[in-house]
């Protein structure tokens, strides 16, 4: 007998922990904890890149979520709504830490810092191949608000339009922040490879020549 | 003509005012008319339109080399001698990793040997952080979580049934084991009779011992062994076990725990005074005994999760 859960299965158990859990059933918070947990912990460490921040906010979310697992009613995915409640408290947590952290107001350029441009300059590829340890590590080093787009959209899949209502900015402004954040994980990445720094001058093709 | 008349003088002083017009060919013909005339002020244009000259003339100096290589590096970062197709590609590139339709990114990609890698290390960057693995948390998150929705009261209602207090989690624990085996042998023994209450106080908690007068006797009788197996002393041992360990707690997994059995004691002290008021309600005493099985309960979790 297969023990595996099809899709609709899975939905009509979780149905019923959610039900079970708006009673007041333990167990079946429990339960949904344990089903959940990975993910919510998932985005919170790699949006603060703190461990114990992102436990006390992953504590935070699913206390959250149970004191109000009451007006839950099912219009959306329980996981979607779960997920968009972690992220919430986790955008709060860092506008407390620094207001300018994670702004992406259309003017701010504090987090730019000069982003090379490789167009038209030697070949600079990551050799096809993206070490998984390497690339935690660099988005950990991504400015906050870099960060956080890159964590919603490359990693959870939020939309730019989404991300642009969660992070109350302009889907461009969205978009241009995306760019920059992966400009600078792929020069990190590079480095990471052994790669040097692009030399300015040897700018191929361009027709400027030295005086 | 002297200085001193120069300055008087009607036209000199006109000449004076009108000279630097004159200079910048703001056409003040009077101006040379007056030069020509006046020996003085003719001397004064003469050396003004002198000096313009050799101004014009000054040779002009040589930067220092450093000053190109500076000013082509910055243009280069900010890619002002980037190829205009290179430059098409990139502002078209996110919309079309976005899935958009922008037929001009591969098709410069294809021609372009840093355009295309730039595309492909961007769609393996997207693809390995959506395949970035999932992070488990520390066992005290689901510990602390529980720790503070008991505290809220938000898990329902008091136990009900021998099939909710027999959970397998809370019989892992040799002591509430005997315990509940000891709360089940106590609540036999307290529906016999009217009850006798007797309540002292303990350590940093109250204390009651629950007693039918039948059962009175037998326990006026019991050695101080047996007394041992009343369920307010197995709880009150549990919480000394759990004192004793709670300086290694965190603090606020130790202040959630605390918030919790100040609760459960206030439910215990409330049920024993309903009891010593009406020895007979049975709802009071089922509920005093799910208050004593709740703070083992908690006493045990927490002494199960401070054992790890």
């Amino acid at each position: 007998m297969s023990t595996t859960k099809t899709p609709a299965r899975k939905a009509a158990t979780e149905t019923d922990l959610i039900a079970r859990a708006q009673r007041g059933d333990e167990e079946a918070f429990a339960a949904l904890f344990e089903a959940h947990k990975r993910r919510i912990y998932s985005l919170c460490l790699r949006m603060t890149s703190n461990t114990a921040e992102a436990e006390d906010l992953t504590q935070e979310a699913f206390l959250q979520l149970f004191r109000k697992i009451a007006t839950f009613r099912g219009e959306s995915a329980f996981s979607t709504w779960l997920h968009r409640l972690a992220v919430n408290v986790v955008l709060m947590h860092l506008r407390k830490k620094g207001l300018q952290q994670v702004s992406l107001d259309e003017t701010d350029n504090s987090q730019d810092e000069p982003v090379r441009r490789d167009y038209g300059s030697e070949d600079l590829r990551l050799t096809g191949s993206v070490d998984r340890i390497g690339l935690q590590d660099a988005i950990a080093e991504l400015p906050p608000g870099y960060r956080a787009v890159f964590v919603l959209h490359d990693v959870e899949g939020y939309e730019h339009n989404e991300i642009a209502e969660i992070m109350k900015c302009s889907v461009g402004n969205s978009k241009s922040q995306l760019h920059k954040a992966r400009m600078k994980l792929r020069e990190r990445l590079r480095q990471d490879h052994g790669g040097e720094p692009v030399d300015q001058s040897m700018a191929a093709g361009t027709g400027i020549a030295d005086p | 003509m002297a200085e001193s008349e120069q300055r008087n003088n009607p036209a000199c002083k006109a000449f004076a005012s009108e000279v630097a017009a004159h200079l910048e060919g703001e056409g003040r013909p009077q101006v040379a008319e007056h030069a020509r005339e006046c020996t003085a002020c003719g001397a004064v244009l003469a050396d003004l339109e002198a000096i313009r000259s050799a101004a014009r003339d000054l040779p002009l100096a040589e930067p220092a080399p450093a000053l190109w290589s500076n000013l082509r590096a910055k243009l280069a970062a900010e890619g002002a001698f980037a190829a205009p197709a290179c430059t098409l590609f990139a502002a078209e590139l996110p919309d079309y990793l976005e899935g958009e339709a922008r037929p001009l990114v591969p098709s410069h990609a294809e021609q372009c040997r840093p355009c295309r890698s730039l595309l492909e290390d961007f769609t393996a960057l997207r693809r390995a952080a959506a395949e970035l693995p999932l992070e488990e948390p520390a066992p005290a998150v689901w510990a602390n979580v529980r720790a503070r929705l008991d505290a809220e009261g938000a898990f329902g209602t008091p136990v009900q049934g021998w099939r909710q207090i027999l959970s397998w989690r809370f019989l892992q624990h040799p002591l509430p084991a005997g315990a509940l085996a000891m709360l089940i042998l106590m609540g036999s023994a307290l529906t016999l009779g009217p009850s006798r209450l007797q309540t002292r106080q303990y350590g940093s908690g109250i204390e009651a011992v629950a007693m039918d007068s039948d059962a009175a006797s037998v326990f006026a009788n019991l050695s101080a062994g047996d007394q041992d197996r009343s369920p307010a002393f197995v709880v009150s041992k549990l919480e000394r076990e759990f004192r004793a360990s709670e300086a290694s707690m965190a603090p606020d997994l130790k202040a959630t725990y605390d918030k919790s059995l100040v609760s459960l004691d206030d439910s215990i002290h409330e049920c024993l005074s309903s009891l010593q008021d009406e020895p007979r309600n049975t709802l009071a005493h089922d509920y005093l005994m799910a208050a004593y099985t709740r703070k083992a309960e908690v006493l045990s979790t927490a002494l199960e999760f401070e054992g790890r």
